[in-house]
C-alpha cells in the first residue's frame, strides 16, 4: 500500500457526548478538501511530472497550487461548468512579479470548458492527470464514457482518481443518502475498486480521513485510487483515433514568462552584461584611484579635473584583483581615453552570463545591438562619466 | 452560506448580480417580492429566501459606483492588464534602463466617475518603474558601499518604500526593518498554528529561501476599526529577498542625466498621450470579452475622449518697483525682473562667505559676478566678511559659522559655499541658521558656479534675488482687486523615516499687495493629515497683519493643499471650525472666508484641440463644468507653461465661500497667485502661497526635524 507520510490526518472529538453521538463531531484537521490537493501536491513533488491536467478542476484551487510547483510546464484544468473556472481563473495568470526575475522553465496554464465524457487531443502526452471528486457527478451515461477518455485515449502515466467513500458516510452529520446534492452516486471500497478498470494500468488503493477508533473498519473517508500505467508509452501507439476533432473551448491561455523566451533571456543577459561591466569599471577605476593617492595627495587635486589621462598612463600594468585563473592578454579589460573596454570573454567568464548564455556565441547575438560594443565588437565598452555632473538648483 | 444559496437561484435572478450578504443588486428588474427555497448544506434544512424590490438605483446612482469600477477592473485584467497597486500595467513589455537596473512598465490609471456631466471613465497613463533587484540585493549593494553605517543606510534608502512581492499580487509600504527576525522565525497564520517563514513559503509557494539570516520587512497597515469598534493595529513581515523595490531609487533622483533618460521615456506629448488612450479604447472594443463583461450591467464607452469648450483667463500685469509689464505667452519674465529693480531691495551691508580653501576661486568669482548684477536689480551690496575653512567637515562649518555669529551682532546673511551634493551639511548648516542661532542663510554647491561659466551671470542674479527674499526684500507684484485680503497657504510634510510624523507648513500673506509673508510650522503625530495646531499659527497671523495694517483682514482666502477626495469632509468639519475659532480671540471680528482645496496628484489631463493636432492647453486655461464634481464648487485650472509632457492642470475644490466669491472671481485670484512664487520667474502649477508652504514644511520636515526660529517667521527664509 502507499505510504502518505507528509499528511496528516486527525479527528477531533468532543469528549463530553456520549459514544453514540459521536457522528456529530468529526471533522478533519485540515479540512479533508485541503488534504487532498495536498495530496496531489506532495505527488507532484515525488515524481515530478512536466504535463498535469485536472479534469473538474472548479475554481481552480488545485491548478492554482500547482502552478507552484518548479517541474510543471504545462497545466490544463477542465470543467463542464464554465461560470465557476472563470470566476477564480484570474489567480492562475502571471503575477507582476512573474516578469521580473522570469524562471527558468516555461509555464502555460490552460483552461478548457467541456466534458470527461468527450475526447480532445490537447488532452493527449500527459504524465499526470487527476480526477478530484469528480467522477460521482458523473451522470451514467457520461461515466460509461469515462474510462476510455481518460485510459484508453488520454492514457496519461499516472492517473489519479478519488471519490467518497460511502460506507464512512454513517459517521457523518446530517449526511443521508449522498454528501452532496450533486452526487450522481456514492460507492463503497468493493465498487469502486471493482469498478477500476481493464486497461494497462497497475492501481493502488489509499484514501484520507482515517476513521474514529472503534470504527476502523469502514475505511478512509475519501478513497483515492492510484494507477500507473504499465508500459512505457511509445512514439507509434498514437493511433489514428486519437486524430479527434476538438471538443472542447478554450477558455483561457496563461503563458509564463521564461528564460526560454529570446525577450526575457536576453533582458537578463544584457541587464548581468550591464551591471557585470559597471563592476569592472568601477573596479578598474577603484583601483587606480587607491594607487593614486599612496603616491601623492597633490595629485588627487590634479585629478579632480583632469582624471582619465591620469588613469590612461596606468592602464597598461592593471591587473584585477580577482579569483580568476590568469587567462590570455585579451581578456583583461583595459581604460583609453574616457572608455572602458572590457573584452566578451572577460564578460563571458562572468558566472550568471556565462549560465544564462551557455555559448559564447549565444552571448554574442543576444547582446549585439543592446550593449555598446568597440568597433570590432570583441569588447563591451563603458563611458566614464564625471561624477558629480549633475545639475541643481 | 448566503452567497451559495444565492447562487443557486441563478435561473430566478439571471447570472448577473451582486450581492453584499445582505443587499441583491440586480440589472433587471423583478417583481415586487420573489420567494425562492433552499436547503442548508450543513444540516439539510430547507431555508425559505424572500426577495423585496427596495429601490430602482439610477445608472448614475452613487452606490452604482462601486460595481462600475469592479466590472471595469475585470476588463483590464481581460486585456491582461496587471494591477499593480491601484493602477493597471502591461509587464510584458517594459522598457528596460538597464544601467539603472530598473524597468518601466506602462499602463493605465482609470476608473469610473460620476460628474457633473454624467458617467465618465477617468483614465491617464500611468508609469510604474521597478527595479531589477530585491530587496535583499539591494541591501547587499548597501553593504558593500558602507559597512559601518550599514542599517541606518538601510533604514534611509529602504523605509518608505513601496515593494510588490514574488508569490502574490499585492503591493507594500516598508514601514519597519525588524533586524532581530529572520525566515526562521515563526508567525501565527489564520487557523492558530505556527510556522516559520521558510516552511511557509515553501509549503504554500514552493519557494526555497536561499539566504537564511536576512532581517525582515515590517509593513504596518492603517489601523483599521474592528466590527466590535476597537481599533486593530498588524505588522506584516516580508522577506527582503522575495520583495521588489518599486519607484526610483533615491541616488537616481539626484542623478540630472539619469533623470533626464527616464522623463525621456515617461513623458508624453498630449499627441501620443491621446494616441495612448485611444488603444485603449480600442483594445476594449476589439475585445469581446471585455465588451461583453461591460454590456453585462449596461456600460459601452465612447469611442473617443470628450471634448467640451473651456476658457482662457486673461493675461496678467505685473508690478516691479517703477515699471510693470504684461506677460508674455510663455509666461517667463527673467528678463524683466533682471534688468528692473525689484519693489523693494534690503542692502546687505553686513554678511559673510564661508567657503573651503579649495574653493576660494569659485568665492571670488562669485561675490564679484553678484557685485555686477546687483545694480540693475536695484540692491546695495557691500563686500562679505571672508571666512576661508581649512576643510569641508560639517564640524568645520558648524564651529566657524557659529564663532562668527557670535561675535559679529549685525550679521545680516551666511552664504556658504560647499562642494557636492551633501545633504547631511546643507541639513547641518540650515539647523544652525534656522534653529540654533537664526539668521537667513544661503547655500551654494562650487560645482554651479564653475561647472558652467556662461551661466554664471545668471546662476548669480538668481541667488541675490533669492537671497532679497530671505533677508525681506518683495520682488515682483500683482494688481489685487480684493481689499484688506489675507492669503493663506498650508501644505504637510510626511516625514517617512520618522514613522510618518507629519509638518505642517503655514503662511500667510500681511500686506495687501500680497507681497509680505508671515510663516509658522506645526509638527504632528502619525497618520494626522489635517492640520491640528492651526489656531496658533492663524492668531499669530491676524496679530502680524494687525501691526503691519493697523486692521485685520475683512476676508480670507484659504489654499489648502495635500488633501484627498475622502478626506473632504474633515477638511470642512475638522480644520475650518478651528481657523474659525479664532476670530474669537478679536473683538468683534468675523471675516468672511473662502477655502479652497488644491489637488495636483490628478489623472485629469487637457489637450487642446484648437489646432490641427492636440497640443498642451495655454496657461490660464479653466474647465469649470461637465467633468467638475456633483457634490463640490470645483474648477480646473492649467496655469504653467507646459513644457514637456501633457498639460496636467491643478483641481481647485471650493469647500467653503462664506465670501461669496463668484466663480470667475476665484478661478482669477487664484491664477494672479499663481504668478507670485519669487523662485520662479513665470507661473507655477500651484498659488504661491501654497508652494512656500510647501517649501518650508520640506525644509522643516526634512532638515530641521524641529520648528524655525520664531525671529524669521516675517521672512521667506526657506527659499
Amino acid at each position: 500500500t502507499l505510504i502518505t507520510k507528509n499528511i496528516s490526518c486527525y479527528f477531533m472529538m468532543d469528549t463530553n457526548l456520549p459514544k453514540d453521538d459521536l457522528t456529530g463531531t468529526i471533522k478533519f484537521i485540515p479540512p479533508l478538501y485541503k488534504q487532498r490537493y495536498q495530496f496531489i501536491k506532495d505527488l507532484v513533488i515525488k515524481y515530478k511530472p512536466k504535463k498535469v491536467a485536472d479534469l473538474g478542476c472548479a475554481d481552480c484551487t488545485l491548478l492554482w497550487m500547482l502552478k507552484f510547483c518548479k517541474c510543471i510546464e504545462v497545466l490544463a484544468g477542465l470543467d463542464i461548468r464554465e461560470n465557476v473556472m472563470k470566476e477564480r481563473m484570474h489567480r492562475l495568470s502571471p503575477l507582476p512579479a512573474d516578469y521580473l526575475q522570469p524562471s527558468e522553465r516555461s509555464l502555460t496554464v490552460t483552461l478548457h470548458h467541456g466534458s470527461v465524457a468527450h475526447k480532445d487531443p490537447c488532452m493527449l502526452g500527459f504524465d499526470l492527470v487527476t480526477c478530484i471528486e469528480l467522477i460521482e457527478h458523473l451522470g451514467a451515461a457520461e461515466l460509461e464514457k469515462f474510462p476510455e477518455v481518460v485510459f484508453g485515449f488520454m492514457a496519461p502515466a499516472m492517473v489519479v482518481i478519488s471519490t467518497p467513500n460511502s460506507e464512512f458516510n454513517p459517521l457523518l452529520p446530517g449526511v443521508t443518502l449522498f454528501r452532496h446534492s450533486d452526487h450522481k452516486f456514492e460507492w463503497d471500497r468493493a465498487q469502486f475498486q471493482n469498478a477500476s478498470t481493464r486497461y494497462d494500468y497497475t492501481v493502488e488503493f489509499t484514501g484520507l480521513g482515517t476513521p474514529p477508533p472503534g470504527s476502523e473498519d469502514v475505511g478512509f473517508c475519501t478513497q483515492i485510487g492510484m494507477f500507473v500505467r504499465k508500459y512505457p508509452k511509445n512514439g507509434e501507439a498514437v493511433n489514428s483515433e486519437k486524430h479527434t476533432e476538438h471538443a472542447y473551448k478554450t477558455v483561457s491561455i496563461s503563458l509564463y514568462p521564461s528564460l526560454k523566451e529570446e525577450k526575457y533571456l536576453q533582458n537578463a543577459v544584457v541587464s548581468e552584461v550591464i551591471f557585470g561591466a559597471d563592476i569592472i569599471k568601477r573596479r578598474l577605476l577603484g583601483d587606480f584611484k587607491s594607487e593614486c593617492k599612496e603616491h601623492s595627495d597633490d595629485l588627487e587635486t590634479k585629478l579632480k579635473f583632469q582624471p582619465f589621462k591620469y588613469y590612461m598612463r596606468y592602464s597598461k600594468n592593471l591587473s584585477l584583483a580577482e579569483t580568476e585563473k590568469p587567462a590570455a592578454d585579451s581578456m583583461e579589460p583595459f581604460i583609453d581615453g574616457n572608455t572602458v573596454y572590457i573584452p566578451l570573454a572577460k564578460i563571458f567568464s562572468i558566472p550568471k552570463v556565462n549560465q544564462l548564455c551557455g555559448t559564447f556565441e549565444k552571448l554574442s547575438k543576444l547582446i549585439a545591438g543592446k550593449v555598446a560594443l568597440s568597433n570590432d565588437g570583441s569588447a563591451v565598452i563603458v563611458t566614464i562619466k564625471y561624477e558629480n555632473e549633475e545639475q541643481e538648483n | 452560506m448566503r452567497f451559495g444559496m444565492m447562487k443557486e437561484h441563478r435561473s430566478v435572478t439571471g447570472e448577473v448580480t451582486a450581492f453584499d450578504g445582505s443587499i441583491l443588486y440586480l440589472p433587471i428588474k423583478l417583481p415586487q417580492t420573489v420567494d425562492l427555497t433552499c436547503q442548508r448544506k450543513t444540516d439539510g434544512a430547507e431555508i425559505t429566501i424572500k426577495l423585496q424590490m427596495t429601490k430602482i438605483l439610477e445608472p448614475s446612482s452613487d452606490l452604482c459606483i462601486p460595481f462600475y469600477n469592479v466590472v471595469f477592473r475585470r476588463v483590464m485584467r481581460i486585456l491582461d492588464l496587471k494591477l499593480v497597486g491601484r493602477n493597471f500595467y502591461d509587464p510584458t513589455s517594459p522598457t528596460m534602463l538597464q544601467q539603472y537596473r530598473l524597468q518601466i512598465w506602462s499602463g493605465y490609471s482609470a476608473s469610473i466617475r460620476r460628474t457633473d456631466g454624467g458617467l465618465f471613465l477617468l483614465v491617464d497613463v500611468s508609469h510604474k518603474v521597478i527595479r531589477n533587484d530585491s530587496v535583499l540585493d539591494i541591501m547587499h549593494a548597501i553593504y558593500q558601499q558602507s559597512r559601518e553605517n550599514f542599517q541606518d543606510e538601510c533604514t534611509k534608502q529602504l523605509i518608505g518604500n513601496i515593494v510588490i512581492t514574488r508569490y502574490n499580487n499585492h503591493t507594500y509600504r516598508i514601514d519597519d526593518i525588524d533586524w532581530n527576525k529572520t525566515p526562521k522565525d515563526s508567525f501565527t497564520m489564520s487557523d492558530g498554528k505556527e510556522i516559520t517563514f521558510i516552511d511557509y513559503y515553501s509549503k504554500n509557494y514552493g519557494i526555497t529561501v536561499r539566504e537564511l539570516d536576512q532581517p525582515l520587512l515590517i509593513h504596518r497597515p492603517n489601523e483599521r476599526q474592528t466590527p466590535q469598534g476597537k481599533l486593530q493595529r498588524s505588522e506584516i513581515l516580508l522577506l527582503p529577498e522575495l520583495s521588489y523595490m518599486t519607484g526610483i531609487p533615491e541616488k537616481m533622483k539626484k542623478d540630472f542625466r539619469a533623470m533626464k533618460d527616464l522623463t525621456h521615456q515617461v513623458n508624453l506629448s498630449p499627441k501620443q498621450h491621446h494616441a495612448s488612450l485611444g488603444n485603449l479604447l480600442h483594445r476594449i472594443e476589439e475585445n469581446e470579452a471585455a465588451r461583453k463583461e461591460m454590456a453585462r450591467w449596461g456600460l459601452c464607452l465612447d469611442k473617443d475622449v470628450y471634448k467640451t469648450q473651456g476658457h482662457v483667463l486673461p493675461m496678467e500685469r505685473i508690478n516691479l518697483r517703477t515699471s510693470s509689464f504684461q506677460t508674455s505667452e510663455d509666461l517667463n519674465w527673467t528678463k524683466e525682473i533682471t534688468r528692473d529693480a525689484a519693489i523693494s531691495t534690503i542692502p546687505m551691508h553686513y554678511w559673510a562667505l564661508f567657503y573651503p580653501k579649495r574653493a576660494v576661486n569659485q568665492a571670488r568669482e562669485l561675490v564679484s559676478m553678484l557685485e555686477k548684477v546687483s545694480g540693475p536689480i536695484g540692491m546695495q551690496l557691500n563686500q562679505p566678511a571672508w571666512v576661508e575653512l581649512k576643510d569641508d567637515r560639517i564640524e568645520t562649518y558648524a564651529r566657524t559659522i557659529k564663532s562668527i555669529l557670535g561675535t559679529e551682532g549685525k550679521m545680516q546673511m551666511v552664504v556658504c559655499i560647499i562642494t557636492g551634493t551633501r545633504d547631511d551639511l546643507y541639513g547641518a548648516i540650515k539647523k544652525l541658521c534656522c534653529v540654533q542661532s537664526p539668521v537667513p542663510s544661503q547655500v551654494i554647491n562650487a560645482r554651479t558656479i564653475t561647472t558652467q561659466p556662461n551661466k554664471l551671470r545668471s546662476v548669480a542674479q538668481k541667488i541675490l534675488l533669492q537671497i532679497n527674499c530671505k533677508l525681506g526684500g518683495e520682488l515682483w507684484g500683482m494688481d489685487i482687486p480684493l481689499k484688506q485680503l489675507m492669503v493663506i497657504g498650508m501644505d504637510v510634510y510626511h516625514d517617512p523615516s520618522r514613522g510618518m510624523r507629519s509638518v505642517v507648513g503655514f503662511i500667510a500673506s500681511t500686506n495687501h499687495t500680497l507681497t509680505k509673508w508671515y510663516s509658522r510650522v506645526v509638527f504632528q503625530m502619525p497618520h494626522q493629515e489635517i492640520a491640528d495646531s492651526l489656531k496658533l499659527c492663524l492668531v499669530g497671523a491676524l496679530q502680524k497683519f494687525y501691526e503691519v495694517n493697523h486692521c485685520l483682514p475683512v476676508k480670507i482666502a484659504v489654499y489648502r493643499d495635500g488633501v484627498s477626495d475622502s478626506q473632504l469632509n474633515t477638511v470642512v468639519s475638522y480644520e475650518i471650525p478651528q481657523l474659525q475659532q479664532c476670530f474669537q480671540a478679536f473683538e468683534n471680528y468675523q471675516p468672511k472666508m473662502v477655502v479652497f482645496v488644491v489637488q495636483k496628484k490628478i489623472n485629469t489631463n487637457l489637450y487642446s484641440a484648437s489646432t490641427e493636432h492636440f497640443v498642451s492647453p495655454a496657461p490660464g486655461t479653466v474647465i469649470d463644468h461637465t467633468v467638475t464634481s456633483r457634490d463640490w464648487v470645483d474648477f480646473y485650472l492649467l496655469s504653467h507653461h507646459v513644457q514637456q509632457g501633457c498639460g496636467i492642470p491643478t483641481r481647485y475644490i471650493c469647500v467653503l465661500n462664506t465670501a461669496n466669491l463668484s466663480p470667475d472671481h476665484m478661478q482669477r485670484l487664484t491664477f494672479k497667485l499663481c504668478h507670485v512664487y519669487w523662485n520662479w520667474p513665470g507661473t507655477i502649477r500651484v498659488p504661491a502661497p501654497c508652494k512656500y508652504a510647501h517649501k518650508l514644511a520640506f525644509l522643516a520636515g526634512q532638515f530641521l526635524h524641529h520648528e524655525p526660529a520664531i525671529q524669521l517667521c516675517e521672512r521667506l527664509f526657506f527659499l
